[in-house]
């Protein structure tokens, strides 16, 4: 006996709900009185039924994103705030003021820091102990251009492409890997000075030469592609 | 609302890097689901869809928390077009990935928008995407039906409901005289909704995969 081909659709569709998959191929087969228009409907109705999981997925992920907003303002917050100093969340600048004559100045404790490139570039090479050649072939750029970046005195505070474009023109750079590296420093530059403390553990009782050799590390991986990159 | 929608993207990244919420909300409103149809049209599973949108937001905040980019839009292409071209040579599919590769990015290290892509007849599966968006088609399509037979089709595929909510549905909604249907002409509206809907997918030119699925 011939089933309406309701029936048969309805019965496809349970199926499909059950386990997500339909073999439209099958259901012809199994009914050759429908075959031509159940191998023309079914499509249609897996078709909208990927479509669910697409929007579902869809809203997932955007729900995702419009939760980020936390993570992206928590830095932001604490990175611009110039809260007073409170037991334990001591910087890391007394341990590295003595280093090298051209190492960012270490501001009193408390204080706002505005760094320039040229401080940015010397005091990685002096906190990581690099020679200026290494440095230039870690960054992608040559020896002279550092040289030269060393000592320039653009404020890292609002730098912005156009600029760094300029910069580039004049030191002889290229643009892609120094906009890398700035972007790099400037990173370091803010975690070095932030009162929101990267290094918790034992802060008060490590010595200077403990926490200059956390931060190195730091830089080192700061070097590595980031694992959402690889 | 009308004022944030009124903003450039740069400007709603600084109100958002300032602490407005509103001004991020319209930041991803106005791109998430153009990232979702491109990623779509190369990646066949939502799933794993979902998971590279997510990524490319936590990478993104990342980055612009680090540095406000001179233009929003450029950024979250190129991190689209990253992140496509690492799944596609995940999947094998080199050719593509290679198409992807090339051209987007000038030599001073800028991307382009893909909205700003070659028209449609050049080899460029993005420009493809943004252009084809199947999801389009499909509610193209539906609203091309009779109302009853769009609801029903939308309740039952779409938002999973039984034929009973269904049918309750579109008496509450006016789409069918009457106080009650019987779950028997959901099942016809169904089948006769899907009719309709083949008929005009086809003549929209909708690409059907069809088929056994696994």
């Amino acid at each position: 006996m011939t089933r309406p081909i309701e029936a048969v659709v309805a019965e496809a569709q349970r199926q499909l709900e059950i386990t997500g998959r339909l073999d439209v191929a099958a259901i012809a087969l199994a009914n050759p009185e429908h075959s031509d228009e159940l191998r023309r409907i079914l499509p249609a109705m897996l078709a909208l039924h990927e479509e669910r999981r697409w929007r579902e997925s869809e809203n997932r992920s955007r729900a995702f994103a419009l939760n980020l907003f936390g993570a992206l303002t928590a830095q932001a917050a604490s990175t611009s705030q110039a809260a007073p100093a409170s037991q334990g969340s001591q910087a890391l600048q007394g341990s590295q003021a003595s280093q090298g004559s051209q190492t960012l100045q270490r501001a009193p404790h408390g204080a706002e820091m505005t760094p320039t490139l040229g401080t940015l570039f010397t005091r990685d090479r002096e906190e990581t102990g690099l020679s200026l050649d290494e440095q230039a072939r870690r960054a992608g750029l040559t020896p002279q251009a550092l040289a030269a970046l060393s000592k320039d005195p653009t404020p890292v505070k609002g730098l912005d492409n156009a600029t760094i474009k300029q910069l580039a023109g004049r030191v002889g750079a290229s643009f892609a890997p120094l906009l890398k590296e700035i972007r790099r420093l400037g990173s370091l530059g803010s975690l070095a000075t932030s009162r929101a403390m990267v290094f918790t553990r034992d802060r008060e009782n490590s010595t200077d030469e403990e926490r200059v050799e956390l931060l190195r590390k730091v830089q080192e991986a700061s070097r590595q592609k980031p694992p959402e990159d690889r | 609302m009308g004022q944030i929608a009124s903003l450039t993207d740069e400007a709603l990244l600084h109100a958002a890097l300032s602490g407005a919420q509103e001004a991020w909300t319209e930041l991803v409103e106005r791109y998430h689901g153009k990232g979702m149809r491109i990623i779509r049209r190369q990646i066949g599973d939502p799933y794993l869809a979902e998971d590279i949108m997510q990524n490319l937001w936590s990478t993104l905040v990342a980055a612009v928390r680090r540095q406000p980019p001179d233009s929003f839009a450029a950024l979250f292409y190129t991190l689209v077009k990253r992140r496509l071209i690492d799944e596609l040579r995940r999947k094998g599919r080199s050719r593509e990935a290679a198409i992807l590769d090339g051209g987007e990015v000038d030599s001073e290290g800028e991307a382009h928008s893909l909205l700003e892509q070659q028209p449609a007849d050049t080899p460029d599966p993005l420009a493809e995407a943004v252009r084809t968006d199947e999801g389009r088609i499909l509610q193209e399509g539906l609203e091309r039906l009779p109302d009853h037979y769009r609801r029903t089709l939308e309740a039952r595929l779409l938002q999973g409901r039984s034929n009973k909510e269904t049918a309750r549905l579109l008496v509450d909604e006016g789409l069918v005289p009457g106080e009650t249907v019987a779950e028997k002409r959901v099942e016809n509206y169904y089948y006769r909704g899907l009719v309709e809907l083949r008929r005009q997918l086809d003549a929209l030119g909708y690409d059907f995969r069809g088929g056994a699925r696994t």
